[in-house]
């Protein structure tokens, strides 16, 4: 199952998530991870916008906006990239990573 | 929307082209769909499937392939198996000394597929296992005898 992210506003559901053509429409507005966390308040933005293209994109720019202001900010960077990840991520085997070497921080 | 997504990233002084790192393309994840499509597309999905739908998809088609080589693989060793055994079969042809070579007939039935499948018996086995049965019988009968007059002991 694809990862998605929820949440409901006025009874009205809405489901965020990445497809392959979303990351690259997302990618062309000009996000990139690399720069997520040094200009976060663009980068979010744009993450935020491209979230709703897969299951919402009748949304007006000024609602996606409006549902922003609202929205919980705590954690949503991470959140968003995750999902902007799983795309990609989902081209690599997992047995692979299942076979990397782990690593503890202290 | 998509103008609008434009206008954003354009509003804060950010153009296509001009972020990432100096040595990682602007366009990193098209060119990486881009270059894992054709291997996707070979395993028989669809261009909408790959870019449109469940990203997960693709974690299926891998291991359906994978599936699909083992079965492939497994069945050119069987099929080598059979070659094997034909030839083996046939080698009593190939002996110079023989007086009359007789060739020993190619299985009846094919090896079995599943495990509580019957291994494949030939008319000889057949035979054999129609004398081996009498035989039991035969022990049987002896062994009930014999016990018995250790009953009446």
């Amino acid at each position: 199952m694809e990862k998605t992210l929820t949440f409901t506003v006025d009874d009205k559901e809405y489901k965020l998530a990445f497809t392959r053509n979303t990351v690259i429409a997302t990618e062309a507005k000009g996000f990139t991870i690399s720069k997520a966390y040094s200009q976060p308040i663009g980068m979010l933005m744009l993450l935020w916008r491209g979230a709703f293209l897969v299951n919402h994109d009748t949304l007006t720019i000024a609602e996606i906006d409006e549902l922003f202001d609202k929205i919980d900010k705590e954690g949503l960077m991470d959140a968003l990239i995750d999902l902007y990840k799983a795309p990609v991520e989902s081209l690599f085997d997992e047995e692979n990573s299942k076979n990397a070497i782990k690593w503890t921080m202290n | 929307m998509d103008d609008e997504l434009t206008a954003i990233s354009s509003s804060n002084g950010m153009q296509v082209g001009d972020v990432g790192s100096a040595t990682e393309p602007p366009d990193i994840c098209r060119v990486m769909f881009d270059k894992a499509f054709p291997l996707y597309l070979s395993m028989g999905m669809t261009y909408d499937e790959f870019y449109n739908k469940d990203h997960t998809l693709t974690i299926a088609y891998r291991k359906s392939y994978k599936m699909k080589r083992e079965r492939v693989n497994e069945d050119m060793w069987l099929q080598g198996a059979y070659v094997y055994e034909a030839i083996a079969r046939l080698t009593p042809l190939f002996n110079p000394f023989a007086k009359h070579p007789k060739p020993e007939p190619y299985l009846d039935k094919p090896y079995p597929t599943f495990k509580n499948d019957k291994l494949p018996d030939n008319k000889d086995n057949a035979e054999s296992n129609a004398v081996n049965d009498k035989g039991m019988a035969y022990m049987f009968a002896q062994m009930m005898k014999i016990n018995s007059k250790f009953g009446e002991v």
